[in-house]
């Protein structure tokens, strides 16, 4: 299992006006942010569009991000799933995933192909808050109190929502 | 397998998957995106921060509706009225001997002096075609309004008098001053002129085919442009013209049977001298009847004009019963004319410009923010094109 570290303070506010330490930055956040657009998305192309979108806003935005002590990973999680949302908002026909992300994926699994085109379905059928949640909850691996974080909820209620998601997704498999 | 275990082995999916490709492309992308930003940087326009530029708009915008508010409650300030006749008097004194040196052509009819082209009435007989012909007074040409001809149906002869309001922006004496020079030349007489404080009256006689003419250079100078007639009284007086041609018809035919009786015979020398005199003094009184009739209809062919001018006072200044209440538009247009002279002649200067500056805010900010949307919804549609 993957374990992200976060980048210092000082770091972020040297990418601020440094090339080298904006690519540094990048390449420390990139994975995750694409591993996240990938399980989000479930479309590798669409998932790279999006990451490339999404660190181009924070090159934009990155001067006036002001060091507060909230993680910088969710801030930029925060950036990605907006790219997302601007995408799906622009292209609400966008297919829930693609064989070629199944195979790229599962290619040593022939077999598994079906199974997991039918779960991806599946997340498609919840609500764009529902699949956002299991996302960060079981594959960005974040704690109900970043997820709450993030979605500007409280955390209680961020478990209750988990939970309430993974049974309407249970409903759907 | 339960949702959990599927995410759990899509993270082990992805965890395996070799992203380096992706990464790279995406590097690629970014060097390039942060080149062009920092060169779009290096222009003298962003060297500030976007944030900065954002302040910078913000305090620029709230200036300007401070301004806009301060200024407008120095333009709203109710004027104090102060009763300086003496002043007004000493003013018009200056305005009379700054004009001293014009033309006088202020006489008004009754001391007027005609100059009759002799041609026309002098010891002739009074014709019907004579009466069209225009008649010279003090050097001027004036067309009357009458027609006066031969058949006696058609003997018309107008008196008419009008009364007019206009309300003006700047300053009454000038307006009376370029008034006085239009009466001129227009072939007017004026004939009095009153000033005072808060209103003016000039009183002016004019050819009538010139009181259209008049009455549209009256509109140019009012501040709405529209000339109130305030009465307009016309009579005909045909009759006193018709009394005196009858008299003269009369001491024409005594006349003619002086003279006839004068070419008898058997007339004695003192009876002659006597038929003499007779038609000396006919003659002479059908002069004078002539003269009298030329000035009548001199006098007639002139309107009285009495105009009276006020200071322009708008909707702000307490004007606002000017709008007709019957109307929905006109209720609107009085109620809000009420509540900003109340706002403006019953609270103190802060508090009128805290009112204009709310007012403004609210007009115009969310217009400026719709604005904005719509520049960049056009901006966005071009470059999508």
């Amino acid at each position: 299992m993957t374990v992200y570290t976060e980048l210092s303070s000082h770091h972020i506010e040297q990418a601020k006006t440094d090339q080298a330490a904006f690519i540094e930055l990048y390449r420390h956040y990139s994975q995750r942010v694409l591993r996240f657009l990938i399980a989000r998305t479930g479309n590798l192309q669409l998932a790279e569009d999006l990451a490339q979108e999404t660190f181009v806003t924070v090159l934009t935005k990155l001067p006036d991000y002001q060091v507060t002590g909230a993680k910088f990973s969710s801030w930029l999680l925060q950036i990605a799933l907006n790219c997302a949302r601007m995408h799906w908002r622009k292209q609400s026909n966008t297919p829930p995933t693609d064989l070629d992300t199944i195979s790229e994926l599962w290619g040593n699994q022939p077999d598994q192909h079906t199974a997991w085109m039918d779960f991806f379905l599946a997340i498609k059928q919840l609500s764009e808050e529902d699949q956002t949640l299991l996302t960060l909850k079981y594959v960005e691996d974040y704690s109900n109190q970043d997820i709450a974080e993030l979605l500007k909820i409280s955390p209680n209620h961020c478990g209750v929502k988990l939970h309430r998601a993974l049974q309407r997704l249970q409903t759907y498999l | 397998m339960n949702p959990e275990q599927k995410f759990n082995a899509l993270r082990q999916q992805l965890d395996s998957l070799d992203t380096t490709a992706m990464q790279t492309r995406i590097e690629a992308r970014l060097r390039l995106a942060w080149a062009q930003q920092h060169s779009a940087q290096s222009t003298p326009m962003d060297t500030t921060s976007k944030s900065s530029w954002r302040w910078l708009s913000y305090t620029l915008a709230g200036t300007s509706l401070a301004g806009l508010a301060f200024i407008t409650t120095l333009a709203t300030q109710p004027a104090v009225e102060t009763p300086t006749k003496l002043s007004a008097e000493q003013t018009m004194d200056d305005f009379i001997a700054a004009n001293k040196d014009e033309k006088s052509n202020s006489a008004g009819l009754s001391v007027q002096e005609f100059d009759l082209k002799t041609d026309d009435y002098s010891g002739t007989e009074y014709t019907g075609d004579d009466w069209e012909h225009d008649t010279q007074l003090d050097g001027a040409t004036i067309n009357p309004s009458y027609t006066y001809t031969a058949n006696k149906d058609e003997k018309q002869l107008f008196d008419e008098s009008v009364q007019l309001e206009i309300d003006v922006k700047g300053e009454l004496l000038d307006v009376i001053h370029n008034l006085r020079n239009q009466v001129e030349t227009l072939n007017g007489y004026l004939i009095n002129i009153s000033y005072y404080d808060t209103a003016g009256t000039i009183d002016i006689q004019l050819p009538a085919d010139q009181l259209q003419t008049f009455e549209d250079q009256l509109a140019t100078v009012d501040a709405t442009h529209q000339v109130e007639v305030l009465s307009y009284n016309v009579a005909n007086v045909s009759e006193e013209v018709a009394i005196i041609d009858a008299e003269i018809t009369a001491k024409q035919k005594e006349i003619d049977q002086a003279k006839t009786d004068l070419t008898a015979a058997n007339l004695t020398a003192t009876e002659r001298q006597a038929l003499q005199d007779k038609i000396s003094a006919g003659e002479s009184y059908i002069q004078t009847q002539q003269t009298t009739k030329e000035e009548t209809i001199a006098e007639y062919s002139l309107v009285d004009v009495r105009v009276t001018i006020h200071p322009y006072q708008s909707w702000t200044s307490g004007n606002y019963y000017q709008y007709d209440r019957s109307t929905f538009t006109g209720s609107v247009q009085y109620e809000l004319g009420r509540a900003m002279y109340t706002l403006i002649h019953g609270t103190g200067k802060l508090a009128r410009f805290l009112v204009w500056l709310a007012v403004y805010s609210v007009v115009l900010i969310p217009l400026f923010i719709g604005l904005r949307w719509f520049i960049r919804k056009l901006i966005r549609f071009f470059k999508q094109l």
